[in-house]
C-alpha cells in the first residue's frame, strides 16, 4: 500500500483534481486517513467546490457524503448553541467572542464547511470569568469530574477554566480568558483582540480574520499535541487564501509583532509554502530575514513536517513518531517554567504507567 | 479476514482464534468479491498484564475503541455489537432505525423495539416460518426511495429465547451461548444462507409494528395515530438527529405510507396470522 507524504495529502485536499487517478483500494486507505485527520467532510466540500464529487465512484461518494452529513449536524448545533449562549450570558452583561471552530462556522469561512468541532471555545475577559462560570453552572452546564491535579492545573496555570458539559445536550464548552497560558509568561493582551472583533451572522462576536489566523497559529505552533495539526494547518491555508488582502497581512504582521508571536507566524508561512500551492505574501520577506536560521529550517523540515503528518498507522514512521515526541516535549517546555514542567510530567507519566499496566480504564472514577 | 454483510463490508484483524471459526460458520458462505471495505475493525487484548489476569478484549473501529473492554470470552458478541456501532455512527446516507425487518410478498414490515420486547424472538420465529429476514437489529432505509435494504447478519437471541427457538427449530445453525454478558445470555442464530440473501431486493415498507411480548397475554392490537407513530419511530432511529431535515422528511414519508400498530402478544402463531392476513394485502 502506498504511504502518502503529508505534501501529497495537502495536494489532494487543496487541489482535488489530483485525486483523479486514485484507485478504489487507495481510496479505502485515503478515507481512513482523512477521517482520522477530521478532514473527510472537508474533502467532500473541496470536491464539490471543484465540481468533482459527482464523478467519484459510488463507494467514495457514500463515505464522503455521510461524513458531510455528520459535520453539517455539528454546524447546526454550534450555531444553535452560540445563539443560546449569547442570550444566556446577556443576563450577566457578557458578550462572548467565539474562537476556532465556532468562529469559522459563524463567519461561514470556506474551511468551516465540513469542519468537525469537538467543543465550542469562547473568550471572555478575565474579570468576568467567575461571573460567567457561575451563570453557566446555574443553567445546566457542569464541570466534568477532574483529578485534583488537573483541576489545579486549570485554575492556577491555564488560560481557560475546566471544560463545561451541557447536562442534556452533551455539548462541551471551553471558556477562555486568554489565548495562551499565563504560566508561560507569554499570554496576550486580550484587549487588542476585543477591540477589533467583529459581529457576524446570528449576532455573534468573533475575532477579525487576521486575529483569527494569529490565534490559530499560536494554537498550532505552541501546542504539545499535534493530533489534529494537519487539519489545523489546512484551516490556516484556507483562511489565508480566502481572506488574504493587503490589509489582512498588515494586521496579521502587526498583531504577531505586538503580541510576540512573529516567529510562530514565520514558522506557519514557511510550512504552508512547503506543503501547499500557496502564494507567498509580501510580509514573508522581512520575516525570513529576521528568523531564518539553520535551526528554524531544521525545525520546520524535520520536526513540523513529520509531526504534522496525520497520526494513522498507514502513515506512521519512526520519523513521525519521533517528531511528535519532540513536539510534545517542546510544547510542554514552552508552556511552563522548568520546575513546574518536571512536576507535571512526573504526575502524567505516573498515571500513564498505571494505565499501561492495568488497562486504560483502571483509574476511571465510576 | 473479510466479513461481508451485504450492505457493508468489514475487514477484521484479530489474534482471538476463538471467534474466527464462529465467523466462518455465520459468514463463511459469502462468495461475492469485494473491492473496497467500509470499515477496518479489530479485536485486541487490552494490556500486557491483562493477557494473563482476567483477560479482556476491546473492539476497535480503525484506531479507536468506542466501548469499555469486555471479558475475553465475549469477543464474539463484542464483534457483532461493534459492527452495529460502526454502521449506526457512520452511515448517514440512509435512515437507520433500531428495528427488525421481515418481508413477505415483496412488502416489508419493520419492528422497532426496545430491548426486552421480544423483537429477536419474533424475528427468529418468522424468518423460520416463511418470511424473509432482512434484519434483526437495524432497518436500513434509503432516504429518497424509502426502500429498506437487506442485511446479511445473524439474529441475536437473549436469555430464555435461546432455548425456546432451539426447541421450535432443532436444525438451524447456532453459535455457542455466552453467559452473563451485559445483555444477559446471548447466542447468535444464522437464519439464512448467502444464496438466499442474494435473492433479496430493496422493498417498500408497508407497516410499522411496535411489538411488546407480554407473558400469557392474548394478542392485542392497537392502531397508532400518525403522531404516535412518528414519535416512536424517530425515537428508535439511530441517526435521526444527525440527518436533520432529511431525517424528518424520511420518517414523515414512512409514517404516511405505513399502517401503524402496537401489539401485545405471547403467542407468535397469532402474530404471524395477524401480520399475514390483516397487515399485508
Amino acid at each position: 500500500m502506498s504511504r502518502w507524504t503529508v505534501k501529497e495529502l495537502a495536494n489532494f485536499i487543496s487541489n482535488p483534481k489530483s485525486l483523479n487517478d486514485i484507485t478504489l483500494s487507495q481510496w479505502q486507505a485515503l478515507i481512513l486517513v482523512f477521517r482520522e485527520s477530521k478532514l473527510l467532510a472537508s474533502l467532500y466540500h473541496s470536491l464539490v467546490r471543484n465540481d468533482l464529487f459527482d464523478v467519484q465512484p459510488h463507494y467514495v461518494q457514500r463515505h464522503l457524503k455521510a461524513a458531510s452529513v455528520h459535520a453539517n449536524r455539528q454546524r447546526r448545533q454550534v450555531i444553535y448553541e452560540c445563539q443560546l449562549l449569547n442570550q444566556f450570558l446577556l443576563a450577566v452583561d457578557v458578550k462572548p467572542i467565539y474562537l476556532k471552530g465556532a468562529n469559522y462556522i459563524l463567519r461561514k469561512s470556506h474551511n468551516s464547511y465540513g469542519r468537525i468541532v469537538s467543543d465550542i471555545d469562547l473568550l471572555v475577559s478575565e474579570k468576568d470569568i467567575k461571573k460567567v462560570e457561575d451563570r453557566l453552572k446555574s443553567g445546566l452546564w457542569e464541570s466534568e469530574e477532574l483529578s485534583d491535579y488537573d483541576e489545579q492545573y486549570y485554575r492556577k496555570w491555564a488560560h481557560e477554566i475546566p471544560p463545561l458539559v451541557h447536562f442534556l445536550r452533551n455539548t462541551v464548552l471551553d471558556v477562555h480568558h486568554n489565548l495562551y497560558l499565563p504560566i508561560s509568561g507569554r499570554s496576550l493582551d486580550i484587549d487588542l483582540f476585543v477591540e477589533h472583533s467583529e459581529l457576524v451572522g446570528e449576532q455573534c462576536r468573533v475575532l477579525c480574520p487576521a486575529d483569527t489566523v494569529l490565534h490559530s497559529i499560536i494554537h498550532l505552533y505552541m501546542n504539545e499535541d499535534f493530533t489534529n495539526s494537519f487539519r489545523d494547518l489546512y484551516d490556516l491555508y484556507s483562511l489565508m487564501t480566502e481572506f488574504g488582502s493587503e490589509e489582512f497581512w498588515q494586521r496579521l504582521d502587526f498583531m504577531a509583532n505586538k503580541t510576540g508571536y512573529q516567529k510562530e507566524l514565520y514558522y506557519c508561512l514557511k510550512t504552508l509554502i512547503q506543503l501547499f500551492d500557496f502564494t507567498t505574501p509580501d510580509i514573508f520577506e522581512n520575516l525570513d530575514v529576521k528568523y531564518k536560521r539553520i535551526s528554524s529550517d531544521f525545525f520546520i523540515q524535520f520536526i513540523v513536517l513529520n509531526a504534522i503528518t496525520p497520526k494513522h498507522n498507514l502513515l506512521d514512521t519512526t520519523k513521525t513518531k519521533l517528531a511528535r515526541y519532540v513536539v510534545f516535549l517542546r510544547g510542554h517546555w514552552l508552556k511552563m517554567p522548568t520546575h513546574i514542567l518536571i512536576y507535571h510530567l512526573f504526575i502524567k507519566s505516573y498515571t500513564g504507567v498505571i494505565k499501561f499496566v492495568m488497562g486504560k480504564h483502571f483509574l476511571d472514577k465510576d | 479476514m473479510l466479513i461481508n454483510t451485504g450492505a457493508y463490508v468489514f475487514r477484521l484483524k484479530t489474534k482471538q482464534q476463538q471467534i474466527l471459526s464462529i465467523i466462518d460458520t455465520l459468514y463463511g458462505d459469502v462468495t461475492t468479491e469485494t473491492e473496497a471495505v467500509d470499515f477496518q475493525i479489530s479485536i485486541r487484548s487490552t494490556s500486557f498484564l491483562r493477557r494473563f489476569i482476567k483477560p479482556q478484549v476491546s473492539f476497535y473501529c480503525d484506531q479507536h475503541t468506542p466501548f469499555k473492554p469486555l471479558p475475553a470470552n465475549q469477543a464474539y458478541p463484542l464483534f457483532e455489537w461493534g459492527m452495529n456501532w460502526c454502521i449506526a455512527t457512520h452511515d448517514h446516507t440512509r435512515l437507520l432505525i433500531h428495528a427488525a425487518v421481515l418481508v413477505k410478498n415483496g412488502q416489508a414490515i419493520i419492528f422497532p423495539a426496545a430491548p426486552g420486547s421480544g423483537k429477536s424472538t419474533l424475528t427468529a420465529y418468522h424468518s423460520l416460518s416463511g418470511w424473509s429476514l432482512y434484519s434483526d437489529e437495524m432497518a436500513i432505509i434509503d432516504l429518497e426511495t424509502g426502500l429498506v435494504e437487506p442485511l446479511y447478519r445473524p439474529i441475536c437471541l437473549k436469555n430464555d429465547s435461546i432455548d425456546l427457538v432451539k426447541s421450535w427449530f432443532p436444525n438451524p445453525i447456532f453459535t455457542p451461548t455466552w453467559r452473563d454478558t451485559q445483555k444477559g445470555d446471548v447466542a447468535h442464530l444464522k437464519a439464512k444462507s448467502w444464496s438466499e440473501h442474494q435473492d433479496l431486493q430493496p422493498v417498500p415498507i408497508s407497516a410499522i409494528v411496535f411489538p411488546k411480548y407480554t407473558k400469557g397475554h392474548d394478542l392485542s392490537i392497537y392502531q397508532l395515530t400518525q403522531l404516535q407513530g412518528f414519535e416512536s419511530l424517530s425515537k428508535n432511529a439511530f441517526n435521526y438527529s444527525v440527518l436533520g431535515k432529511a431525517g424528518f422528511y424520511a420518517v414523515d414519508k414512512l409514517i404516511r405510507q405505513s399502517k401503524l400498530f402496537e401489539i401485545k402478544y405471547s403467542n407468535l402463531q397469532e402474530v404471524d396470522a395477524f401480520l399475514t392476513e390483516d397487515v399485508l394485502l
